[in-house]
């Protein structure tokens, strides 16, 4: 194949990725199908598969994309230099910034909930994007709970495994809150009512997880007040 | 044929639940399957709903144990070992509900049935200790009783996700699996301590006690 051949291909098949991939956005796991892809490329269905070996492989870099984009906007919202995890307006607002996001999205959350952990390179590829996500949420506890207690020492390898599980349970209640907030029986409950659960829980999550570390490292146990935020003193 | 179906997932897990295994398992051909079910999907649903149920079945028997408490960091440690030796045995069906539980259809719906029953009794064990915690009599409104069941649910997701790593799908390994699982118990009291004090104004306590080297927190 010469080269621009070569290029003219992996552009199609970038091509028949994105259509995939907007398809999910869109229509969630059963929005996703050959047809729908050659449709929107504008070839037959058969002609699809020049660029994809199958439906499975389409699928598993389509939810790579779309699941990428979850971590990049909790990233987003997580990050954020304005936000100060010590003001419980600040919390308060992050997690109604997450439900907005969980609500915008909720066809890509469909992707994570029904092909996480199914077989093959579906399920490994999503895994895989998934646990991208849990180490940004690692990432950020560690440095809240350095900058909070002062603690500069290295973790080891058990301590850092500690702080990689809660960062899991975290980002599993982000995703089960999502899709709450998209739950078509959510009545008596309202959007704000899912905002205060998951600001509880990520309070509550922070608690233990200062507690666990504070005895791994041998650092005295905090008063944690539970009322004014995430923040101990 | 059923019972054929349901020693085979919860043996080998929903990888397995095939209708070439099932046909093998039974000496028939795989075409003399759907004499009796409509397709795999329904016999799926049958065999998972018993294995589903056999488990929260368990689990419910460990958790409404009278000397089971939330709001104790020792005594959670104790129950979330315990918890650990229930889940190392019924691999089969903590892997039913992650493959199954979001599927559209009856085979979802079974499995999410049985795992809400779950929630409405983790939410009577929460309400009961709670309401002896905080001496609180009156009755909750809708929206309360509703986010109550929403904690006792993210409970069961939170026994869920550590039942992973005990399955080593997770990152979590031996004795922390136990010492992860107490702390998570302890986290959804603690979270749904906020919620229902905050809605009912009482006073949120604040979270104490020396630990160190014997881990002893409360709240409440």
């Amino acid at each position: 194949m010469s080269e621009p051949d070569a290029a003219r291909t992996q552009s199609r098949r970038e091509q028949a990725i994105a259509h995939a991939a907007d398809l999910l956005r869109k229509g969630g796991p059963t929005g996703l199908t050959s047809v729908a892809v050659a449709e929107r490329m504008g070839v037959t269905q058969s002609a699809v598969y020049r660029h994809v070996r199958n439906m499975d492989e389409l699928s598993a870099l389509a939810a790579e994309v779309v699941v990428a984009e979850l971590n990049q906007s909790l990233h987003d919202l997580m990050f954020d230099p304005n936000l100060d995890w010590e003001e419980i307006n600040d919390v308060s607002r992050l997690c109604r910034d997450l439900i907005d996001q969980a609500v915008r999205n909720q066809q890509s959350f469909e992707v994570v909930a029904r092909w996480r952990f199914v077989d093959g390179q579906l399920g490994t590829g999503i895994r895989k994007v998934i646990d991208e996500g849990c180490d940004l949420i690692a990432v950020l506890l560690e440095s809240r709970w350095r900058i909070e207690f002062g603690y500069e020492a290295p973790l080891d390898d058990e301590e850092q495994a500690a702080v990689g599980a809660h960062a899991r349970v975290l980002h599993d209640d982000w995703h089960a809150v999502a899709r709450l907030a998209n739950s078509p029986s959510l009545a008596p409950l309202e959007l704000a009512d899912v905002a205060m659960i998951m600001q509880h829980r990520i309070m509550a999550g922070w608690a233990s997880f200062v507690i666990d570390m504070n005895e791994r490292v041998g650092l005295p146990f905090p008063q944690i007040d539970l009322q004014p935020g995430i923040a101990s003193d | 044929m059923i019972e054929a179906a349901t020693e085979l997932l919860r043996e080998s897990g929903p990888t397995a639940l095939t209708s070439v295994n099932v046909a093998a398992r039974l000496g028939v051909t795989q075409s003399a399957i759907y004499r009796h079910v409509r397709d795999m999907d329904e016999l799926s649903t049958i065999a998972s709903h018993t294995v589903v149920s056999e488990l929260t079945t368990v689990m419910a028997a460990a958790v409404a144990a009278p000397e089971t408490t939330w709001g104790d960091g020792t005594h959670l440690e104790h129950f979330a070992r315990r918890l650990v030796a229930l889940i190392a045995e019924h691999e089969s069906a903590f892997r039913t509900i992650d493959r199954w539980q979001h599927v559209e259809g009856e085979l979802g719906d079974g499995i999410r049935a049985v795992l809400d029953v779950g929630g409405q009794l983790i939410a009577g064990e929460l309400e009961s200790h709670w309401r002896v915690n905080f001496v609180y009599d009156a009755p909750f409104d809708d929206s309360t009783r509703a986010a109550q069941l929403v904690h006792a649910r993210l409970v069961i997701d939170d026994v869920i996700a550590v039942a992973r790593s005990v399955h080593g799908a997770g990152p979590v390994q031996g004795q922390m699996v136990a010492r992860t699982l107490g702390l998570r118990l302890f986290a959804g009291w603690c979270g749904y301590v906020l919620e229902m004090n905050t809605r009912t104004n009482l006073p949120i306590p604040a979270l104490g006690g020396p630990m160190l080297s014997s881990p002893e927190y409360s709240l409440t």
